[in-house]
């Protein structure tokens, strides 16, 4: 069996939550992303800069519902990993049900 | 971009559970995140649709048709992306708009049929509505027992 190669940046349980979450969407919440991760501001913000020191997340404040925000979105370049990173855990995945 | 392996997941059942944890925050995301903008622009384009079959077609049926077509389109998306769009003070003013141009043309095109009409528009809204919330609890009930296997 050959072994699965992961993208390091996504790798991280946090970081794949993070990238999950901002993939359906144009933009999510700081807040929004640190409630359902349960997660503190820090920890948050610690994987966050990792994503955006990559170039797969950018972060920028939009006005929404009458105030500023910090809006949280993949960029091109993170939604191509992230679905590489989701490619891979499927062939994983799918080696068990081959098999049994 | 350097790529790494891991026990983490590096067997196949760790790799299911990732993705049990993937599907679980997408659902999460797309009932709270900012949906993009093509899906705004479809819901306004069946809106336009819906007042252009009232304004031109005079008939019921043309008029229902637009009206089913629009709700069809709203109850799809809940069940594709498992949440509509958020709502902003955007939907807001579309909504009343689109109420009042409602009645405002059934006052002028249909006479006494518009008591009922407008009734009938209100009471289609409504009943979707709390379907729609309906479909959304089930769909957070869910997500919270995907979350939990992982």
């Amino acid at each position: 069996m050959s072994v699965p190669q992961f993208d390091a940046v996504i790798h991280a349980p946090i970081r794949l939550q993070i990238c999950a979450l901002l993939s359906p969407v144009q933009h999510a919440e700081f807040q929004l992303v640190r409630d359902q991760l349960a997660v503190s501001d820090s920890v948050l913000s610690k994987h966050l800069s990792q994503l955006v020191d990559a170039d797969y997340v950018v972060q920028t404040r939009l006005p929404f519902n009458g105030r500023q925000r910090m809006m949280l979105s993949l960029t091109k370049k993170g939604r191509s990993a992230f679905a590489a990173h989701v490619e891979t855990l499927q062939a994983l995945a799918s080696i068990a049900a081959e098999g049994g | 971009m350097p790529a790494e392996t891991s026990s983490r997941t590096d067997t196949p059942e760790n790799a299911r559970a990732a993705l049990a944890t993937v599907h679980a925050m997408q659902i999460a995301g797309r009932r709270h995140g900012v949906w993009p903008r093509w899906t705004r622009w479809i819901e306004l384009l069946t809106t336009a649709l819906f007042l252009l079959a009232f304004s031109y077609g005079h008939s019921p049926l043309a008029m229902m048709g637009a009206g089913l077509a629009m709700l069809a389109f709203r109850f799809w998306c809940v069940r594709r992306f498992g949440a509509l769009a958020r709502w902003t003070r955007f939907d807001s003013i579309a909504t009343l708009l689109v109420i009042a141009l409602t009645l405002g043309l059934a006052s002028a095109q249909w006479g006494r049929a518009a008591h009922f009409v407008p009734l009938a528009v209100i009471g289609g809204w409504a009943v979707s509505a709390i379907a729609l919330d309906e479909m959304k609890r089930r769909a957070a009930s869910k997500r919270a027992s995907a979350i939990d296997l992982t």
